[in-house]
């Protein structure tokens, strides 16, 4: 059977907790640290002044090449949104280092702006 | 009628207009198949959202065929990580996530992969002599191996047409290949690049060029043009059938299926604003049906003038003689006797003795009624002889 599609998220929307559990989610961020016994690692991105953070279960994609510090994106279902930090268990773990940030915030707001007008425009048609 | 599956309020609403009305009434009409060509989304790959390409809606008329707002879609161009992999024999199926939905595509093997052995098998050991050929042949295979061969995280761009199988749409590929990818660039410009398309190009309502509208309506709504074109038809086989020789407008202008025709309301173009009243449209039509048989060579007058006398070519026996008779006696000659006597110079001979207004059309039609009859025999193209 196919997954559910991940569909884009900032780190900090994630971090934030108002994703439910099980939604499927693809996120770009820093990995900070991995403890390979415990199969975690933590992935952050800053937001103003705030580091936001989330934790990534590496079950699913182990053996697992960790470049501490390196740019990853991580595509899977949320397992836990409860707690301090939320829990991502990762069916994809990839190192993008070298990623244009920016330009990738700008096209995930543009595909977002985009399906927004869709739906505002059925709406107003169906009125 | 094809519905599309995975739209059940679409069914319904259909079938409710279907028992309604005696003709099925569409929620919205789609572009009749004949203009789709007009559509450059037709038969190109276009670049879609996967959400898309599952949601939109199987066209009415032709199947396997897709509609997104009212464009038809056969053939995708998708790109994303490839999340869900199984390997067959011939094929492998590959679940592409794009962010917005994910999508089986089947991605056939190549007949060589298939005969190959699995990766890792391949022996490395020969690197030694750098000019070896096939050593490097071989790992050109492989790298072109290691490029169609996916794992879960991979990026994968397909282009492919889509299919419904076991309910399910899926991609079936024409090329598909991994894409190199490591700072997510392809994948950006893409995401970038679709709501610029989508807004620009598939979103807009496709306009059928309005030089081929009034040709799309020619069914429905008579023009003048046409109705003259099925009114000589008809005028046609009535002389072909009565074995008429002679007649005049006016005659047919009385009879009864041709006036009934020829009076039918017609919608206004710039050829017929000018007549007024329906006795007026009938006579104009009668004489442009008239016009087009003369073209045509069917008919013919000694006088052009609309109230004379019209002959039929077929019929006009006078005609036929006059012509075997130039033919029989200039073959007498023996500038002619060998060769035959050109069409032209028997047209000119015609034009001399019978009447100035035969027309080349007429002429042709005379000969090759003669010919069939074998009361001439054509030596050569354009050349008669008559004995």
């Amino acid at each position: 059977m196919l997954p559910a599609a991940g569909k884009h998220l900032f780190l900090w929307e994630i971090s934030c907790g108002l994703i439910q559990e099980g939604e499927s989610v693809r996120t770009f961020g820093r990995l900070s640290c991995y403890d390979m016994s415990r199969s975690e690692a933590e992935l952050t991105a800053p937001q103003g002044a705030i580091q936001h953070r989330i934790c990534i279960s590496t079950k699913s994609v182990e053996p697992f090449q960790a470049q501490i510090g390196s740019m990853y994106m991580a595509l899977g279902e949320i397992e836990r949104a409860e707690g301090e930090v939320p829990v991502l268990r990762a069916r994809v773990l990839t190192c993008v280092d070298g990623i244009n940030l920016p330009l990738l915030e700008c096209a995930v707001q543009e595909q977002r702006k985009y399906f927004q007008s869709r739906t505002s425009e059925t709406r107003t048609t169906s009125h | 009628m094809v519905c599309s599956k995975e739209d059940p309020a679409a069914i319904s609403s259909d079938k409710q207009s279907f028992w309604m009305q005696s003709e099925p009434a569409k929620p919205k009409k789609e572009t009749p198949s004949l203009l789709w060509g007009l559509d450059p989304s037709f038969l190109a790959f276009a670049k879609m959202y996967i959400k898309d390409i599952l949601e939109m809606k199987e066209s009415r008329q032709v199947q396997s065929m897709f509609m997104y707002k009212g464009r038809p879609v056969k053939q995708v161009d998708i790109l994303g990580t490839v999340v869900y992999k199984r390997e067959r024999e011939n094929f492998y199926n590959y679940g592409v996530d794009d962010s917005t939905a994910v999508i089986n595509c089947v991605c056939w093997k190549d007949k060589e992969e298939m005969e190959k052995p699995p990766l890792g098998a391949t022996s490395h050991q020969s690197t030694v002599g750098g000019l070896n050929l096939v050593e490097k042949l071989k790992k050109l295979k492989e790298l072109e191996f290691q490029s169609v061969r996916m794992e879960i995280g991979d990026v994968i761009r397909v282009r492919g047409h889509i299919r419904v199988f076991r309910e399910q749409r899926e991609v079936v590929a024409s090329i598909y290949y991994k894409v190199d990818d490591p700072v997510c660039d392809i994948q950006i410009s893409r995401m970038l690049e679709l709501p610029y398309i989508y807004r620009n190009i598939y979103d807009q309502p496709f306009q059928v060029p309005e030089q081929l509208k009034p040709e799309s309506q020619e069914m429905n709504n008579l023009t003048f043009s046409s109705l003259v074109r099925q009114l000589s038809e008809k005028v046609k086989s009535f002389l072909m059938e009565g074995r008429v020789e002679n007649f005049y407008q006016r005659e047919l202008e009385t009879m009864e299926p041709f006036i009934s025709m020829a009076s039918q309301p017609l919608c206004l173009d710039q050829e017929n604003s000018s007549c007024g009243s329906t006795s007026k449209q009938v006579h104009h039509i009668f004489r442009d049906v008239l016009g087009l048989l003369q073209e045509k060579g069917v008919i013919f007058q000694k006088l052009p003038n609309s109230d004379k006398v019209y002959h039929v070519t077929d019929y006009k026996k006078e005609l036929h003689e006059v012509t075997i008779g130039i033919i029989q006696a200039d073959c007498k000659r023996q500038r002619y006797a060998e060769k035959g006597c050109h069409f032209l110079h028997i047209l000119s001979g015609v034009r001399q003795v019978y009447s100035p207004h035969v027309t080349e059309a007429v002429m042709q039609r005379v000969l090759d009624a003669l010919e069939r009859n074998s009361d001439i025999i054509s030596t050569m193209d354009k050349f008669y002889v008559a004995f």
